[in-house]
């Protein structure tokens, strides 16, 4: 099929306010590969489409408000979502400290979703406080994924977002030789949604 | 700041858990606190019962409908709470009264003629919206437009007759919409005549079938009165309403409320925001809330330094809702939810800023006083109007607005000078030229003046004009009676100097009134008779020309003079009488006198004959205007 993209995939980026969320959008969709994506609309949502394994994957990439009083009413942002970037900042503790909650969030509002773990500013050692050691332990518990990345000097953004994609992508093949979808050919947006429970 | 906040925000997770015991999802008001799946359950459950009650009852009419509804609702309220009876009851009020506006008759029939009347209003738009698609129509070829016309017909017919059954709920029409868009989008991928289409085309073909099938079927899909909506509706209106004190400082977004860039971004904003009401296609609504979000990014550019995230737009936006307070906001809001297509809402730019439009809304719904980061009696005191706060929104709007005015104003102060100004060059040319005007014109006057001037005829100029007359030239000569009478007397009388002095001293009445009489005479043609007695027409000649002479003399005293130049025809009039008077033996005297007594008599009688009769005959005014001076 002539598509431009095989696989359209939606990724939500959430974390405390004022942790870098957008500057990791910005030097992913605006950087580099600057010949691949497609559209940047406003500047919070933004479309780029990357390559894996010789597959076209489309991203769209949803940023959501951090402030805490936002926090019980950004359930509608996981509809449909398929990875979650969870930011903190390595030079705040607190933003590191919230990450557990962010991550229960994420549980109460999505069964099953990719996650990826990202403490972003780590670009400076002096005001770093968040160490990699800690970071890492604790990503290890909960089964995540870490990258420490920093959108101001373009460490590891690149990297980051590859690899959530690879892990949704992963995922959702699994997920098709397990259930053995008949039009395998086509990406049906709907399918994977009915399989899960959500209660946006 | 928020960070180190602690989440006081956070309601109790009981609170949220789904209301069926044992459940250990989450719930959602939408469907009454249940979790997805028990909320369909409970449904299903309920149509159920409601389906076999109705089967056991008289055929339904809308009017039972209704009542069982009622008595469903009690059956299976147990396990809701208070909150929920009450307001499942308002609903029913609200859609009794509903159903009685637009439902004045129970008969199906009624119900059927509504609904198609309904439909048909929209005729028009769906043409538009079919007009708007020709290109793309004609690109997929005959073929498939008229199959997927087919399918949209066929879906809606089924629609309608759900639509009709006062026991579908809501979410069945939105399911059964969703169904279609998700049947169609794969028979466009199967059937043999949608192969050729591109990726592209299919997709516009879709939108285009959603647009087409939900702008004829608006009517009946948006706002129905079998929900809550229009009740939802009026209640986040009276909500915003209340907090139109919240200014941008309280939503912490950054937006500068006193320069006018904002201003007018704020402004196109909201605009675009109300416009989300008037469309009708789902895809319409959400059109106008990406345009409203695309301002609100180009407002934060303005407003924020560094790249515009979510974390200052999302504020962002709950501030230009509640500035904007639009209309059928959870109407509008559900209508897109409900019959959207549903990937669309998941994706997509769109559906991300629906989906933050949505999370704006329920935070104005949430809203505390924590949520403003206020002291919760302040909130209270806001909320109640008791306080107005120094620097809302409208304050600063106020200002803004005058600084604008005054500014227009100046704008327009300048404009006008510079008029008036061109308006005095213009009027101090005019002048000059109307100086030149006056001058060139006085000097033409002068010119003419020499080149013919001006001579002012004597007074008696008239007078000379009469005596010019060429017919007293011709006047028989004055000799000519002499021959007929009496020539020795005639010869006496002849005598140069004689007529002019009897003509002139003669003052007698007598003599003034037969010379009148004689004028009279001559010029009603009634009285020819008496002439014809005078006898021969020597005699009347004679007479004629004596009466004009006479007249003259008698009407300008002043040119007195001028007698000298008719001696003859005065001598003549004078003569006859004083042959009279002298020579009584004379043939004529005796008819004379007495026609001359008769006439008079007669001419003053009727004054106005002679007027008349004279100015057509002559040809001349010289008779009439002598009597009536005299």
């Amino acid at each position: 099929m002539a598509r431009e993209y095989d696989h359209l995939f939606k990724l939500l980026i959430i974390g405390d306010s004022g942790v870098g969320k957008s500057s990791l959008l910005l030097r992913f969709s605006d950087n580099t590969f600057t010949g691949n994506y497609i559209t940047t609309i406003g500047v919070d949502f933004k479309i780029r489409t990357i390559e894996i394994d010789g597959e076209k994957v489309k991203l769209q990439i949803w940023d959501t408000a951090g402030q805490e009083r936002f926090r019980t009413i950004t359930s509608t942002y996981y509809r449909g979502t398929h990875g979650v970037i969870v930011v903190y900042d390595v030079s705040s503790g607190d933003t590191f400290a919230n990450v557990k909650r962010w991550l229960h969030e994420i549980d109460q509002n999505c069964e099953i979703v990719n996650k990826i773990l990202v403490g972003n500013k780590n670009d400076s050692i002096e005001r770093k406080v968040v160490l990699t050691e800690d970071a890492q332990r604790f990503a290890d518990q909960m089964a995540i994924q870490l990258f420490e990345t920093s959108a101001k000097d373009n460490i590891n953004v690149e990297e980051m977002f590859m690899a959530i994609t690879r892990q949704v992508l992963r995922t959702k093949k699994e997920r098709k030789e397990r259930q053995a979808i008949q039009n395998s050919d086509t990406v049906n947006l709907r399918k994977p949604n009915k399989n899960k429970r959500k209660f946006c | 700041m928020w960070t180190k906040k602690k989440p006081c925000l956070r309601i109790d997770e009981s609170y949220l858990k789904c209301k069926s015991p044992g459940c250990e999802f989450y719930g959602n008001e939408e469907w009454h606190g249940y979790c997805s799946q028990c909320h369909r359950e409970q449904f299903q459950r309920r149509r159920k019962k409601v389906g076999f009650e109705v089967q056991h009852q008289e055929p339904h009419n809308s009017s039972s409908a209704t009542s069982l509804k009622e008595k469903y609702v009690k059956a299976s309220l147990p396990e809701f709470s208070k909150f929920e009876e009450k307001k499942r009851q308002q609903t029913e009020k609200t859609k009794k009264i509903l159903s009685g506006i637009f439902r004045k008759s129970p008969e199906a029939s009624k119900e059927k003629v509504r609904v198609e009347s309904l439909l048909r209003s929209e005729l028009r738009e769906v043409e538009a919206v079919r007009q708007e698609a020709q290109d793309l129509l004609r690109a997929i070829g005959p073929a498939a437009d008229a199959d997927v016309h087919k399918c949209i017909r066929s879906f809606y017919k089924k629609l309608v007759q759900e639509v009709e059954n006062p026991m579908t709920a809501i979410e069945d029409l939105s399911e059964r919409t969703q169904n279609f868009y998700q049947l169609l989008t794969k028979r466009f991928d199967e059937q043999a005549m949608y192969a050729e289409m591109t990726n592209d085309q299919k997709e516009q073909l879709l939108d285009y079938t959603e647009k087409y099938a939900m702008t004829y079927m608006y009517q009946l899909l948006f706002c129905p009165p079998t929900t809550t909506d229009e009740e939802k509706d009026l209640n986040i209106q009276k909500r915003i309403r209340q907090l139109n004190w919240v200014s941008a400082k309280h939503m912490d977004c950054g937006i500068n409320e006193t320069s006018t860039e904002t201003h007018d971004l704020v402004y196109s904003a909201i605009t675009e925001l109300l416009g989300m009401d008037s469309a009708k296609a789902p895809q319409d609504k959400l059109a106008c809330v990406v345009r409203c979000c695309q301002k609100i990014f180009t407002l934060m550019q303005y407003c924020v330094e560094g790249p515009t995230s979510a974390d200052d737009f999302l504020p962002a936006l709950i501030f230009v809702v509640l500035k904007a307070n639009p209309a059928r906001l959870k109407s509008n809001i559900n209508y897109v939810t409900r019959f959207c297509n549903a990937s669309r809402l998941m994706s997509g730019e769109g559906g991300y800023y629906f989906t933050n439009l949505c999370c704006a809304v329920s935070f104005i719904e949430n809203l505390t006083a924590e949520s403003l980061n206020m002291p919760e009696d302040e909130f209270s005191q806001y909320m109640e109007g008791k306080i107005v706060p120094s620097n809302t929104w409208e304050s600063a709007l106020i200002m803004c607005e005058g600084m604008h005015l005054m500014n227009e104003n100046l704008l327009r102060f300048a404009e006008l000078s510079k008029k008036s100004d061109i308006l005095g060059d213009e009027a101090e040319a005019l002048r000059d030229e109307m100086v030149a005007f006056h001058d060139e014109m006085l000097q033409r006057i002068d010119d003419l003046k020499e080149s013919y001037p001006l001579i002012i005829k004597p007074l008696k100029e008239p007078t000379d004009l009469d005596a010019e007359d060429p017919i007293v030239h011709e006047l028989p000569p004055p000799l000519s009676p002499q021959v007929v009478t009496e020539k020795p007397k005639v010869a006496e009388i002849d005598s140069p100097e004689s007529p002019e002095w009897r003509l002139t001293p003669l003052p007698d009445p007598n003599l003034t009134a037969v010379n009148y009489d004689f004028d009279l005479s001559d010029m009603s043609g009634g009285d020819l008779s008496t002439c014809e007695d005078l006898g021969t027409p020597g005699y009347q000649s004679m007479e004629t020309a004596s009466v004009q002479s006479l007249d003259l003399n008698a009407y300008h005293p002043t040119v007195v003079v001028k007698p000298v130049e008719t001696p003859g025809a005065a001598s003549l009039l004078d003569d006859p009488p004083i042959q009279e008077e002298v020579e009584l033996p004379s043939p004529l005297k005796p008819e004379p006198s007495t026609s001359y007594q008769g006439f008079s008599s007669q001419g003053w009688q009727i004054p106005s004959i002679p007027c008349e009769t004279g100015a057509s005959r002559l040809g001349s005014d010289r008779s009439p205007g002598p009597m009536d001076n005299s």
